[in-house]
């Protein structure tokens, strides 16, 4: 174990993969691995954001971080 | 589409029909901004006799081409001094193509003042006095209009903010179900109609036909390309008819690019309170729509219907930046008093944008608190019963800062800047500052880029690659919005190559040519060169293309961001 991520989760994706406030994270993980773990098809992901900032399906997670995911959206 | 009808108001109105002549082949914005360049002095007065307001359907609204019922107004701006073209959905566009008309160009002043309405069928044209029309509302003139024209006609008016020649008023446009609901919002062209004489217009096509391609096989088959292409892209097929634009909110808010009192912070706390999930589940809970066109052959069916707890009819879904201006812009996260305040500015014909932000503006000067939901109502309420203080937030937000002494008037060029912060998301910051209609997002939509992901990814927190990004799409724009296609379409042409070629296939086929991607960016340049030369005429210099210092110098939260596109780089984006 190596802490906690909070994962939230929007639009299309909330009814059947909903946010998880304490998610746990494994060493070394990625954004991806957290997905798969939530059983959330990757390719169901366009925008991802950690803390804020934009990531990648790549990206290191760490204790604390707040995950946002989206399926592709658009609007204005 | 081959003629065009000339109103020239003065002692006595008169009208003619005329040859396209050297508008032939443009449409929507297009033509709009080639009628102000070529016969508008820059520098009139936009409520003054020189001015000209000039409605024109899209080239391919009132043909069966899927999504093309958008409508383009233009004229010199009251709001900002320069050229605007203002946009909406209904269904006037598509009735207008139908009769006929590339434009309608209103010229001149009223006589003493007064208002007419205009009735145009397939007879003809005649010019009636508006009557007890004057004063009401655009509810409550639209539904005397019904009772005397009935409801197979597409209906535009103003409402009385129009008619006090407010710089924020706009002119509605019925919906498919007969209501006052799609705006062209931005500009004040509400006043311009004022200005002409004109409360409302009837648009009837009793005994017109759908207007017919050229080649209809390689038409028909593009159309279908197109349709499919739109419905298989997850933005315009699943995301905007499920949750409709305000689906934006979280997006927005989670890169921390969302305005919260007045421009003074980039993240609301209780976002999930007026988020597009929540407003859809809540309307859908009340016997409300979610999924819902705004005109007649829509395909992608963004928007939806709001009613109250007791079910009853309230307003069109708002949409995402009416539910920000109205909402978090204010501190107010209540979607009911949102809805109502989306009620009112199309009962009193205001941009909702220039509203909200006005009465942030307001907010920030002490008037009512952040968040005082009844203060904003009635600030509102003030610019529908023409009170002197109604007349200067209806002046919009640039002026309500002046008026009480307040340096953060989130605006360029006098017109209010949208749902989005540019020290956030620094492309769209670079469009709010170059494009030649004042702070307007939709004039090159880099949200797409910078935070949606869709035709690639530019860092929004960082300056690189944001001038390209908006320069691209502000030309790809223009051209869109001369086909009278809804601009949702660039979501699915921006990411699908097949439904690109498709909407240039469809085109192709409507007018028998044979245009390239390149000739529509050549038309996007053109649109965009008229423009700028109408506003260079009307004492723009490249000084006006920035956005207000304080973005500059104030840190926005989470991301301490700052606007750090240079004065030098934002004068690159024309320079194609």
């Amino acid at each position: 174990m190596s802490g906690n991520v909070e994962v939230k989760t929007f639009a299309t994706l909330r009814s059947l993969y909903p946010s998880i406030p304490s998610f746990p994270l494994e060493e070394g993980d990625t954004v991806g691995d957290v997905m798969d773990r939530m059983k959330l098809p990757r390719e169901k992901v366009t925008i991802i954001f950690i803390n804020n900032k934009h990531g990648e399906e790549t990206s290191s997670l760490y204790d604390g971080d707040v995950l946002g995911l989206f399926p592709p959206i658009g609007g204005g | 589409m081959d003629k065009i009808l000339r109103i020239k108001m003065g002692s006595k109105p008169e009208f003619s029909v005329e040859k396209l002549g050297d508008y032939a082949g443009l449409g929507g914005r297009a033509l709009t901004s080639k009628v102000i360049f070529s016969e508008v002095p820059p520098l009139c007065h936009a409520i003054g006799p020189e001015n000209k307001l000039v409605i024109a359907p899209g080239m391919m609204s009132g043909s069966s081409a899927a999504i093309s019922g958008r409508l383009s107004v233009g004229c010199k701006s009251p709001l900002t001094g320069g050229i605007k073209e203002s946009n909406a959905g209904g269904q006037a566009a598509q009735v207008l193509a139908r009769l006929g008309y590339a434009a309608i160009i209103l010229e001149g002043d009223s006589p003493e003042g007064k208002l007419y309405t205009l009735v145009i069928n397939k007879e003809g044209v005649k010019i009636v006095d508006a009557g007890k029309l004057v004063g009401l509302g655009n509810y409550a003139t639209v539904e005397k209009l019904i009772a005397q024209y009935g409801e197979k006609v597409a209906y535009m008016s103003i409402g009385s903010a129009g008619e006090r020649k407010l710089a924020a008023s706009s002119i509605a446009v019925t919906d498919m179900e007969l209501r006052p609901t799609r705006h062209c919002g931005r500009g004040g062209v509400g006043a311009v109609m004022a200005a002409k004489g004109f409360k409302a217009i009837v648009l009837d096509d009793a005994g017109c036909s759908v207007r017919k391609p050229v080649e209809p096989e390689a038409f028909k088959a593009a159309n279908k390309e197109f349709i499919a292409g739109i419905k298989k892209h997850a933005v315009s097929g699943q995301g905007l008819p499920a949750f409709g634009t305000n689906v934006l909110a979280n997006v927005i808010n989670e890169a921390g690019g969302f305005p919260v009192n007045n421009f003074s912070k980039g993240q609301y706390p209780n976002v999930h309170k007026i988020s597009g999930e929540t407003q859809a589940e809540l309307e859908t809970s009340r016997g409300g729509k979610a999924t819902h066109g705004c005109h007649r052959g829509c395909v992608i069916q963004c928007s939806g219907t709001y009613v109250d707890k007791e079910g009853n009819y309230v307003t069109k879904q708002p949409e995402y930046e009416t539910v920000w201006a109205h909402g978090p812009n204010c501190g107010i996260d209540d979607l009911d008093a949102i809805a109502l305040m989306d009620r009112m500015d199309d009962d009193f014909g205001l941009d909702t944008i220039e509203m909200g932000a006005t009465i942030a503006v307001a907010m920030e000067a002490g008037l009512c608190e952040f968040g005082d939901v009844q203060g904003a109502i009635k600030l509102l309420q003030e610019v529908g019963d023409g009170t002197s203080l109604g007349r200067i937030l209806g002046s919009g937000a640039a002026v309500a800062a002046k008026a009480f002494g307040i340096e953060r008037a989130p605006v360029v060029k006098g017109q209010a800047m949208p749902a989005y912060d540019p020290r956030a998301i620094q492309g769209i910051g670079v469009t709010y500052a170059t494009t030649p209609q004042g702070a307007d997002h939709t004039a090159g939509y880099a949200i797409a880029t910078n935070i949606l992901k869709v035709g690639g990814f530019v860092d929004p927190l960082k300056p690189q690659g944001q001038i390209e990004l908006s320069r691209n799409l502000q030309i790809a724009t223009a051209a869109i919005d001369a086909t009278g296609m809804c601009l949702f379409i660039a979501f699915p042409i921006l990411d699908q190559p097949e439904t690109f070629q498709a909407y240039i296939d469809l085109i192709n086929g409507f007018f028998g040519l044979k245009m390239t991607a390149d000739d529509v960016v050549a038309l996007g340049k053109n649109i965009l060169t008229w423009e700028r030369d109408f506003n260079k005429g009307a004492g723009f210099t490249k000084e006006h293309d920035r956005l207000p210092m304080y973005f500059k110098r104030e840190k926005l939260s989470p991301h301490d961001a700052l606007f750090t596109v240079t004065d030098e780089e934002l004068d690159e984006v024309f320079n194609w």
